[in-house]
This record gives C-alpha cells, sequence and structure tokens, in this order.
C-alpha cells in the first residue's frame, strides 16, 4: 500500500471498488469503515444508484439526481462513520453516489465516497460490470467516461 | 519430534493384530478384499498399508462397483479431446480453445458440517479443472433437501448455501446457475453436486500422468494436516440417525489459498508446460490418490519420502499423511533438472513448492519415512480394486406400476396455477442464488435464473452456455426413460438460449449398490444417459458418482444429474426465457398430451408420486431442439423457454415476471393439459415482423408448432384451454412465485 499512499499524496487519482473500497478505508486513505450487511450475508444484484455529486472526476459525466442501475457483490457493504465525519463528507460534496433503496444498511445511504482533495474514491458498486450491452448493462460507462475526460482535463 | 513419531507408528496394530481383530474392516475393506491383499503382498499388509489399501479400493476412489455400468457411457466423437479417466473432460470448442468440465458429489461432508462440506466441495471441483491448465470460469450447482418444512432442513439450506458462496465468490469465480429440489426422500441425506467450466488453450492441456522414471514428484499448496482423513472411505457408507457421524472425516477449506494455488498452477503451465509432465489435485483420499492414480496411469512406479511432505500438524504418522484429504493441495511431476524454476513461481506466491519423491520404472508404490520403507506394494493392484459381481433386480414399484396416468383435479385453473408456482421446487431460488456472485469476471451474459447460464469467450464471437438437470422423480418411476429425459431437458435448457449441445458430464446418486433394487436403477440410468446423449451427440466426457446415499436403509430416489454445456457461435444470437415486448406473438413447440404420472401437479395434489412414467418421444425431443436452434439462429426469436415442472401455464406465467407483462393465448387442449409435463416443448415469442420469416421454418422444418396468442402490456394472464381459462394478475402470480421460498425459510 506505500506505493498506493504516495501515489495519493502526490494528487493521481486512485480508485478502490468493493474490496477495494473497504482496503482504502483500512488505510486511511477514505474515512470511515464497512461492516457486515446489516442482513448478514452475500448479495449479488443490480441496484439504483443516485448521483449526489456530478463535479467529481469520477461523476462528470453524470448529472445530479442521475439515477444508475449497478451491479453489487458484496457481504461486508454497510459503510460507517461517526456523525462528524458524515456531516464532514455531506458538506465538502465528498458523497458522490447513494443507494436509492439502502441495501446494505449504509449511513446516509452511501455507496461511493471520494476523498477530501477529491483524488481519492471508493464505492462497493460495481461500475466494471456494466460496460456492454452483451453482459446486459452499461451504465457503469459512465463512470468511466468521467475518469477519461478528468485525464484529457489534466493533460 | 522424531522419537514422538517413532512411538507413534510403535502403538500402531501389527499386521497379526490388524488380521486378528478385523480393523480393515473398520475402514471399509471386506473379508474377501483383505485375503486378496495378503495373498498378492504374500504377506499381512502393516498398518499404513492396509490403510491405502482401504482408501483406494473404497467405493469414492475406485469406483468398484459403479464402473459395470459406467463402462456403458458413450464418450466420444470428433470434439472429444479428452473423456473421463482424468481430472476433468475437455471439449474442441474451435479456434484452439477448448472448454473443459467436471461434476462432483459432496453430499456426506455437506450433510455433516453444511458449510464446509460445501465449500470444499467447490474447492475440490474448482481443482479438478485447472489441474487440466484451464482458467475456470464458472461454476454451477445442484442441490436437494427435504422439504422446507422442517428446521433442520432449513439450517442445511442456509449452511450449503453460505458454502458455496463463501467459497466461490471468495476465490472470484462466478456461479452461473443451477437448480434446487426438494423432496422428502433427501431429508436424511441431502445432494450438493457442484459443477465447473473452464476454459484452455488445446496448447496447455495437462493431464494426470507420472511418465518418465527419474522424474521429480512436487508438493505443492496447503500443509497437510489431520482434517478429512479416511474421508473416501467414510463418503462409501451409509448414515445412521443413532450414530453421531465422524465430523473429523469433513475436510476445512480456504478459498483465499486456493486462489494463490490456481493462479500459481495455471502460470507455471504456461510457462513451463513442456516440463510439467503431469498434475492432479489432491482430492479424495489426497496424496496417496494423486500419486498413485498417475504412476498408473503411465504405467511407472512411485517412490516417495514422506519426511519431506509439509506439515502443519506435528507427528503425523504415514497413515495420516497419505489418507489426509487436506484442502488446496497439488502433485506436480516435473522433468528432473528442471524443477527449479517451477518450485520458485510458486514460492513466489508465498506458497510450499517441494521435491517429495520421484516416478520409478518397477510398477511398485513405495513410501518412505525416517529410513524405513513404510509402504511398498504392485501399483496396478493398488489402483485397481476387484470388481464384486453384484445382483440386479427391477422394483416391484416398477414392475407393478399402474398404467393410468394421474388425473388432476383442475377446477379453478388459475388457483392451480398459482399454487403451483408457489412449490418450492417450480418456486424462485433467487433469495438463494443472490448469496452467490455470478458476475464477477465481468463475461456473464445470462445470470441464474434463467434456463441456462451464459459467459461469453473473450476476444470472440462465441459464448458457453451451460446447466444442470435432473428430475428424480420421473427417474424414481422409470430409472432409464428418466435418464434419457434428464439429458433431453438439459438439452432443451441450452437450445434455448441458442447454443448448440456439445457435451454433458454428470453425478450419479444413489443409495447402497448393495441392494439390487438400487444397482437395477443404476444400471437404467446410465442406459438412458448414454441413449439420449447419442442423439444428442452428447458425449459424457466426465463425471462422478455417488452411492450409499441412504439413511436408516432408506435410499434417496435415484438422482442422476447431468451437467451439460452448449456453444453459441454468435453472442448475437443469445437467447432470454423471457418475454419482451407486448404484442409479440407467442408459440407452443411440440405436442401435450397427458402426462401427469411424477409430474408436480401429481406430488401438490396426491402427496407423492405413482404410476407408470408417461412415454417419452425422443424423435420429437430431437426435431423440436432442431427447429428452435434454427429459429434462433436465423435471428427470428424473442424469448424461448423450456417446459419442464409445472407444465405450459408455469413457464408461461414465469416469462411474463421479468419485464413485468401479461397474455392473452388459447390452447386448444383441457385445462388439466396446461399443467402436463410432457417431454420436448418450448414457448416461443416472436416479434410481429418476423412472423411470416418465422412460419416458413416451422414449415421447413415440419415442426409441431401452434400459434397461442399474444404477449400483452396489461399484466394479465389469460390462457383459455378448451374447458376452462386462466385470468390471473401478473403480479399476483409473480408475488407467489418470488416469495414462497423466503417465507417458508423465515418459519
Amino acid at each position: 500500500m506505500d506505493a498506493v499512499k504516495v501515489a495519493a499524496d502526490n494528487g493521481q487519482l486512485v480508485i478502490g471498488i468493493c474490496n477495494g473500497f473497504q482496503i482504502l478505508t483500512e488505510a486511511g486513505l477514505l474515512p470511515g469503515q464497512l461492516l457486515v450487511n446489516e442482513q448478514p450475508g452475500f448479495i449479488c444484484d443490480e441496484v439504483n444508484l443516485v448521483v449526489e455529486n456530478d463535479q467529481s472526476a469520477f461523476s462528470q459525466a453524470l448529472n445530479h439526481d442521475d439515477v444508475i442501475k449497478v451491479p453489487i457483490a458484496h457481504g461486508e457493504g454497510n459503510y460507517l462513520a461517526d456523525e462528524a465525519t458524515l456531516q464532514e463528507l455531506e458538506d465538502n460534496g465528498q458523497i458522490i453516489f447513494r443507494y436509492q433503496e439502502n441495501v446494505n444498511g449504509s449511513a446516509h445511504q452511501i455507496a461511493g465516497i471520494m476523498n477530501k482533495a477529491g483524488n481519492v474514491f471508493g464505492m462497493m458498486p460495481h461500475p466494471e460490470r456494466a460496460v456492454e450491452a452483451l453482459t446486459g448493462n452499461d451504465s457503469g460507462r459512465a463512470f468511466f467516461e468521467s475518469l477519461l475526460a478528468s485525464q484529457q482535463t489534466r493533460a | 519430534m522424531t522419537t514422538e513419531n517413532i512411538n507413534l507408528m510403535a502403538h500402531e496394530p501389527s499386521p497379526d493384530q490388524i488380521a486378528a481383530d478385523r480393523i480393515y474392516a473398520d475402514w471399509g475393506l471386506t473379508d474377501h478384499e483383505y485375503d486378496l491383499i495378503v495373498k498378492q503382498m504374500g504377506r499381512r499388509p502393516n498398518y499404513t498399508e492396509t490403510g491405502i489399501f482401504s482408501g483406494m479400493w473404497s467405493e469414492h476412489c475406485s469406483y468398484k462397483k459403479s464402473k459395470p455400468a459406467l463402462r456403458k457411457f458413450w464418450s466420444k466423437n470428433d470434439r472429444v479431446l479428452q473423456g473421463p479417466g482424468e481430472g476433468a473432460g475437455i471439449l474442441d470448442i474451435g479456434d484452439g480453445q477448448a472448454v473443459v468440465f467436471k461434476a462432483e458429489s459432496h453430499n456426506h461432508p455437506s450433510f455433516v458440517e453444511p458449510y464446509e462440506g460445501a465449500a470444499t466441495g467447490v474447492g475440490g471441483i474448482l481443482r479438478d479443472i485447472f489441474s487440466m491448465g484451464a482458467q475456470p470460469i464458472a461454476v454451477l450447482d445442484s442441490l436437494r433437501f427435504g422439504e422446507l418444512t422442517s428446521a433442520k432442513t432449513r439450517n442445511l439450506v442456509d449452511g450449503v448455501i453460505a458454502g458455496i458462496a463463501g467459497y466461490g465468490n471468495a476465490i472470484g469465480i462466478p456461479n452461473l446457475g443451477g437448480e434446487i429440489g426438494f423432496d422428502d426422500t433427501y431429508a436424511g441425506n441431502p445432494l450438493v453436486n457442484v459443477m465447473s467450466v473452464g476454459l484452455v488453450n488445446q496448447a496447455e492441456m495437462q493431464v494426470g500422468q507420472a511418465k518418465g522414471t527419474g522424474n521429480t514428484i512436487i508438493y505443492v499448496g496447503a500443509k497437510t494436516g489431520r482434517d478429512g482423513i479416511n474421508g473416501a472411505s467414510f463418503a462409501s457408507a451409509e448414515f445412521s440417525s443413532t450414530e453421531e457421524s465422524d465430523r473429523s472425516a469433513v475436510q476445512v477449506g480456504d478459498p483465499f489459498l486456493e486462489k494463490l494455488v490456481m493462479d500459481a498452477t495455471i502460470d507455471a503451465i504456461r510457462q513451463y508446460g513442456q516440463n510439467i509432465i503431469g498434475i492432479q489435485d489432491m482430492g479424495a483420499a489426497g496424496l496417496l490418490s494423486s500419486s498413485s492414480e498417475m504412476a498408473s496411469k503411465a504405467g511407472t512406479g512411485i517412490e516417495l519420502d514422506l519426511d519431506l511432505v509439509p506439515q502443519r500438524e506435528a507427528a503425523l504418522t504415514p497413515y495420516e499423511l497419505m489418507l489426509s484429504e487436506s484442502q488446496e493441495r497439488m502433485l506436480l511431476v516435473v522433468q528432473k533438472g528442471q524443477e527449479q524454476p517451477v518450485i520458485d513461481l510458486f514460492a513466489k506466491a508465498g506458497l510450499d513448492a517441494v521435491a517429495i519423491g520421484q516416478v520409478t520404472d518397477d510398477g511398485r508404490y513405495r513410501l518412505n519415512f525416517q529410513g524405513e520403507t513404510v509402504a511398498d506394494v504392485d501399483i496396478d493392484f493398488l489402483t485397481n480394486a476387484p470388481e464384486p459381481q453384484l445382483d440386479q433386480v427391477e422394483p416391484s414399484r416398477i414392475k407393478e406400476a399402474d398404467a393410468a396416468q394421474y388425473q388432476p383435479v383442475v377446477d379453478d385453473p388459475s388457483a392451480v396455477l398459482a399454487d403451483l408456482l408457489a412449490q418450492p421446487t417450480i418456486a424462485s431460488k433467487a433469495s438463494l442464488f443472490r448469496h452467490f456472485d455470478s458476475q464477477v469476471r465481468a463475461d456473464t451474459v445470462i445470470k441464474p435464473g434463467g434456463d441456462a447460464g451464459v459467459s461469453r469467450i473473450r476476444g470472440t464471437k462465441k459464448a458457453l452456455a451451460m446447466t444442470t438437470d435432473v428430475n428424480s422423480r420421473f427417474a424414481y418411476l422409470n430409472p432409464r426413460v428418466g435418464g434419457q429425459m434428464a439429458v433431453a431437458e438439459a438439452g432443451r435448457n441450452l437450445v434455448a438460449t441458442g447454443a448448440l449441445p456439445i457435451g454433458m458430464t454428470d453425478c450419479l446418486n444413489f443409495g447402497s449398490p448393495d441392494n439390487p433394487e438400487v444397482y437395477y436403477e443404476l444400471h437404467q440410468a446410465v442406459e438412458g444417459i448414454t441413449e439420449m446423449a447419442k442423439a444428442l451427440n452428447t458425449p459424457v466426457i466426465s463425471g462422478n458418482v455417488s452411492l450409499y446415499n441412504e439413511t436408516d436403509n432408506q435410499a434417496i430416489m435415484p438422482t442422476a444429474m447431468v451437467g451439460m454445456v452448449g456453444l453459441i457461435e454468435d453472442n448475437q444470437n443469445i437467447t432470454r426465457a423471457n418475454f419482451q415486448a407486448a404484442g409479440d406473438k407467442v408459440y407452443l413447440v411440440g405436442q401435450t398430451a397427458d402426462s401427469f404420472n411424477g409430474s408436480e401437479i401429481q406430488k401438490m395434489q396426491t402427496g407423492t408420486i405413482a404410476g407408470q412414467l408417461f412415454d417419452f418421444d425422443q424423435a420429437a425431443e430431437m426435431n423440436n431442439q432442431g427447429f428452435v436452434l434454427a429459429a434462433i439462429q436465423a435471428g427470428l426469436v424473442q424469448s424461448a423457454h423450456d417446459l419442464s415442472e409445472g407444465g405450459l401455464a408455469v413457464a408461461l406465467a414465469e416469462a411474463t415476471f421479468t419485464k413485468d407483462l401479461g397474455l392473452d393465448v388459447n390452447f386448444a387442449g383441457s385445462a388439466a393439459q396446461l399443467f402436463s409435463e410432457t417431454s420436448g416443448r418450448f414457448i416461443l415469442s416472436v416479434a410481429a415482423e418476423n412472423v411470416a420469416a418465422f412460419e416458413e421454418i416451422i414449415a421447413e422444418n415440419q415442426a409441431r408448432v401452434v400459434e397461442l396468442g399474444t404477449v400483452t402490456a396489461d399484466q394479465t394472464i389469460k390462457i383459455t384451454a378448451t374447458d376452462g381459462q386462466i385470468d390471473l394478475a401478473t403480479a399476483q402470480a409473480k408475488d407467489r412465485y418470488q416469495n414462497a421460498i423466503p417465507q417458508l425459510m423465515a418459519e
């Protein structure tokens, strides 16, 4: 993780999806932690996410309040943080995606957050499993299009 | 530690004590078998030798009682690159690629320890796949439990589902389907059958053979402990409700370790394949069976130094080392002098990889331990258990069965449909399947819940469809025809997705073969499977037998599970089971007769199944499957769904659920026949603009196809038969279908 921390400190984009989100919280690169789902047990499904912040490197190809259907596959996706941290996430616009229906018991229905600097991002759902019509869902493409756009802006 | 070991060995009974106290009998060897061993060896076997014979001559390892039936399987055609006898079978799918698959049972361990039993079942079948050099791409499971009204059954279901999920999800191989059935026959003996499918480049195929004198035997993966000692013998005996089962005979799995072993093994094959002579998973009877079978297949001998075996517990005896079923272990045979790069590759992944012996040319199986030879036996003798002659008797329930078909009571067809949709065997299993990761690797086109799972093959236009199927009620009434029908239904499931069925595997779950009626069922089932497999051109390329599925001398119904794989050449033709749009025309393929004996409606209305099984028309089955595939490949079919339990009405209702549609159809048969289970039928939906072209294909194929009506947007299921009508809100039907299992599980 040391190399990842250096990259994050240098302002490079760091993204953790599912287990990756858990790792980023455990490494202290993102606040909070992920607990066992409110109803214990692994869930594989597709759920609706609401776009909270459409100004980030991870969501700029989307619009505020857009609803996208994205696969989930986790047993420990129940996001928890203390009240002060949650308030800070809300105030700073660090919450990028929320679950439309709270599938795992996450505080503030949080599905994906970024750090204050806006370069480290974690989410439990799997946009990478939703990028082709052939596999039944391409609504995760906007996430990757956002990343591409942000890299082009940088360049 | 050395002295401790010597002391332990010193406490083992002597060869004379083993004979006098008949210790071999506790391990499952008969007096006759023991006498044969003494005669062949020219002396009494010591403790270790007796142990290794008991493991290798158990039914689980030797198939001594099932082999006479298994020899009847048909397993060769142009596609077959590897038939039965290896870790898994392999079929050519073109472009230098091949599909690898096998199914395996973990019934006994799953009853004793549901979570670990099911989890290690997944681990074991995955090792069979990657030992052939293949990347596993899917897991499927076929599960049978008692009725969900029992709390013990509900606990078993929870444990088994959690075990499959816990292992499969963690290792990152998607679960693409399977099926779950419930019947009292499985209350004391649930079935956990797991299938895995892998992909391999033909240039990288491996086999489990120990060729070449002097080549090195390398042990890879987890260290050996005292778990699952002599599990193969445990799996080859019946249960009794009065005796506590032997929990120490169940293994414990570690999917994270297996992930490392899997990736490193595949890596090793890709990088050093030329120097790797053979690979085999250490499954049943662990180090013993893998090493002796590899030598037996190659016609060589083996010499192992047991002091070198990686061990995680102190003071393991040779008997324990050889018969432990610790998980996540593989055995490699590597060309002499080329060991180091392979060992280094595994070491880099943090895995033990240790040279523990070599291939010899003397046909002996020789084990050395602390400077002594602790076993020295003939390999051919060890790996070819004598096959007992067993009697077959046709059960009287079949011989004397009433030929008349059950006549269902259908006064209110809507209510009958709603009740059938809530029968656990028909109702949605989504609340259970959702615990399985079905999308990891991002190749899944059709998830569990369709007629078959479908996975695309990256870099090509191809996809693979896969399914498991069994109807033990049909097999109970007629094991031969039931076997044919299981293969036929698996074929229909694949065809409905647009796939050409190309091959199959099986799990034969039966009671004790020592019961002549059970042995008859086994032979009949194999013959039935082979007849239909030949007709469908789906050779049986691998498989597994699980006998002694009995509790208190009550055998389960004959349950021959069929796992089948199909090839889709163009992924644009992948077809789903559910209706796609209002206005599409609905067609029924195949004729409907009074097929009620063994049906879900008979079970629901009478609480049992009885009578002579209805007729199976193989020619119609083949013709209908051929027609459906042709229509799908012509791009004319919006949806295709095979008819099975519950018949036409259930299939029509199921097809409306995904998109909350309705339908308005007329059926030129009786209301009772809406629930008939005549084989060989499908429902198709066709967009209005394709109707003319579709009807031309009907004429060309001389298929028995009738238009039933139309998919509607009004969310009502309207089915009019000659003497009754179903009129049921889609939402109400769906509610019964989706909530039946969650409600039962919550009790």
